[in-house]
């Protein structure tokens, strides 16, 4: 695996290419990342592992890259530099096998779309429905019945079973994030990535959102949320990544939330805000 | 080749004479002529495919986009006449080409998508004008840009037929990837759909309706069928594919009513099957049961008389 990674290294600084090699026990990988929008990095020389079956919390400013980062894991965006693995896969190479599941922020979406609680999880099935064939054609009634399981434990998991039939517009805001949270569960992905998940959202579904990816976890999946949450991420992440343009920090929540690593983030704003935390 | 899609034709007519046969003498009376059961047939393809591609339209938000095609189809009509070409061909070209140029503006410029939607569509439509005025008037150009359902020949009638089914098979088929994607993009990215084909895919379709459509409401018009009678399915349901269901619905009762009226009362088709799509919204948007006025009205009546 050594030689891999360096020739992986060597690969990707001298030619440019993503052609890089992280290690089948490594969620993400990421070596001397850089990429943006119209020639400016947004991510600028990040470097982690992120270890499978982690709950991780990406803390960082706004502005900080973190929807870039995001959108590098997704394998939706070429790094201008450097590379970034999903267990040891090219990321563009793991999403369209459907071992990424993501959780959108909820204003992105039109809520007056006609569409069911029911429909809007089914959707996730996608790629499992393209892997078994014809199934992909034809209605959903007609599909195998442990893809309707799917989705029935996802909605029980995130307690939305009893809005199954409801048209969406009908949700107020908490529980649209546990509708999307839903989906991405009824995804069966090795990888979820959420989009600050706990905006908006009470403490009773903060609890409950908490308790779903505890369990995730503790079936192997890494969960890895954006948030500006950092009381929750302290009390349920394994490991916050502090981050502007790289990676100013990466640990248990403890070692991460100190004084000196936060002034690092170079916005005093950020770090006063989280000075509550300490 | 061609002969087996006559053979599809005739079939076609032959299921629909049967059906004609069943409704009251008044109704059936103008079938007895065989354009006009040409334009029947033609009539409840467009409507239905019009219908079932107007849901996405809709929930796209690409009204303008569906306008902008329509019109750039002119001066590829107006050089496959010049040409001696079939209009179609020419008219499919032009429309692809517009709405990849559209695309292409707005990935490598700062430039939104209506005003680069602006640009390309009168751009194009303008280069129609000049050639055409070049070109003698002729009627076969009229019908194209108002369309004349009674003037339907086979050749015609067997465009939309293939248009029509291959826009609906694929529609059927992909029902679920257009779900995913219509609602939410990003969602349908990451589940590793390839959403700039389907994109494309479905640019692709609505060039194609509108393509068929052409003789039927005319290139001025056809946008009409591509917006309302999925807007009134909007107001009607809230399942897509419910929604699609009323949409087809409500495109073929206004193609089949509108050629009715042109029949009778000697109105351009194109015109009358759209005016009819009008009214179809004005009735939901006042009667529909949840999202209509009145219902609404009705709601809010009671909220201030609960509180």
């Amino acid at each position: 695996m050594t030689a891999g990674v360096t020739a992986g290294v060597t690969a990707g600084v001298t030619a440019g290419v993503t052609a890089g090699v992280g290690t089948e026990t490594e969620a993400i990988t990421a070596h001397d990342l850089y990429a943006g929008y119209h020639g400016v990095d947004a991510v600028a020389g990040a470097e982690f592992a992120i270890p499978r079956g982690e709950l991780v919390a990406l803390v960082g400013p706004n502005g900080a890259g973190k929807s870039t980062l995001l959108k590098l894991i997704m394998g939706l965006l070429r790094p201008r530099r450097g590379w970034l693995t999903i267990r040891g896969r090219p990321a563009q190479a793991a999403r369209r096998a459907g071992e990424i599941a993501y959780m959108p922020q909820q204003e992105t979406l039109d809520w007056d779309f006609p569409a069911s609680v029911h429909d809007v999880v089914f959707s996730a099935r996608y790629t499992r429905l393209r892997r078994a064939g014809w199934c992909r054609f034809v209605p959903q009634g007609w599909c195998a019945r442990h893809h309707h399981h799917a989705v029935a434990e996802a909605l029980a998991a995130t307690g939305v079973e009893a809005y199954a039939g409801r048209h969406i517009s009908a949700l107020s805001g908490g529980q649209r994030k546990r509708v999307l949270l839903a989906r991405a569960l009824a995804q069966g992905a090795e990888l979820l990535l959420l989009d600050e998940p706990l905006v908006g959202v009470d403490s009773a579904s903060e609890a409950m959102i908490f308790e779903v990816l505890r369990d995730l976890r503790a079936a192997g999946r890494t969960v890895v949320l954006v948030t500006h949450d950092v009381a929750g991420a302290r009390r349920h992440a394994d490991r916050i990544i502090l981050f502007n343009r790289r990676v100013i920090a990466m640990g248990a929540p403890d070692q991460v939330l100190r004084q000196e690593l936060l002034l690092e983030t170079a916005d005093p704003h950020f770090a006063r805000s989280l000075q509550e935390y300490l | 080749m061609v002969e087996r899609f006559e053979g599809v034709i005739d079939f076609l007519l032959g299921v629909l004479m049967v059906l004609i046969g069943l409704l009251p003498e008044v109704l059936a009376e103008p079938f007895e002529y065989q354009f006009m059961q040409r334009a029947l047939l033609t009539s409840i393809v467009v409507g239905l495919v019009c219908g079932v591609l107007s849901c996405f339209v809709v929930l796209k938000r690409w009204a303008l986009l569906g306008d902008a095609i329509s019109h750039a189809v002119l001066p590829g009509v107006a050089i496959a006449y010049l040409l001696g070409w079939p209009f179609f061909i020419g008219a499919f070209i032009a429309g692809a080409l517009t709405s990849l140029g559209i695309g292409f503006i707005e990935r490598t410029t700062r430039l939104k998508s209506d005003t680069a939607i602006g640009i390309m569509f009168t751009a194009a439509f303008a280069l129609g004008v000049v050639i055409i005025g070049q070109i003698a008037t002729s009627t076969h150009l009229m019908h194209v840009l108002f369309g004349n359902v009674l003037g339907v020949d086979r050749a015609a009638l067997l465009l939309t037929l293939v248009a029509g089914a291959v826009a609906l098979l694929t529609v059927a088929l992909g029902y679920k990837a257009l779900f995913a994607y219509t609602f939410d993009e990003v969602h349908a990215q990451a589940l590793g759909l390839n959403t700039a084909a389907i994109h494309y895919g479905l640019i692709l379709l609505l060039t194609l309706t509108i393509v068929a459509s052409l003789e039927t409401v005319g290139i001025i018009l056809v946008v009409a069928m591509l917006i309302i009678p999925g807007a009134t399915a909007y107001l009607l349901s809230d399942r897509l594919a419910r929604m699609i269901v009323w949409s087809a619905m409500c495109g073929v009762t206004a193609t089949v009513s509108g050629l009715y009226l042109a029949y009778y009362f000697d109105l351009a088709s194109g015109g009358a099957m759209v005016l009819v799509a009008a009214a179809l919204f004005l009735l939901a948007f006042l009667l529909a049961p949840r999202h209509g006025l009145l219902a609404q009205l009705w709601q809010r009546r009671r909220a201030v008389e609960g509180g």
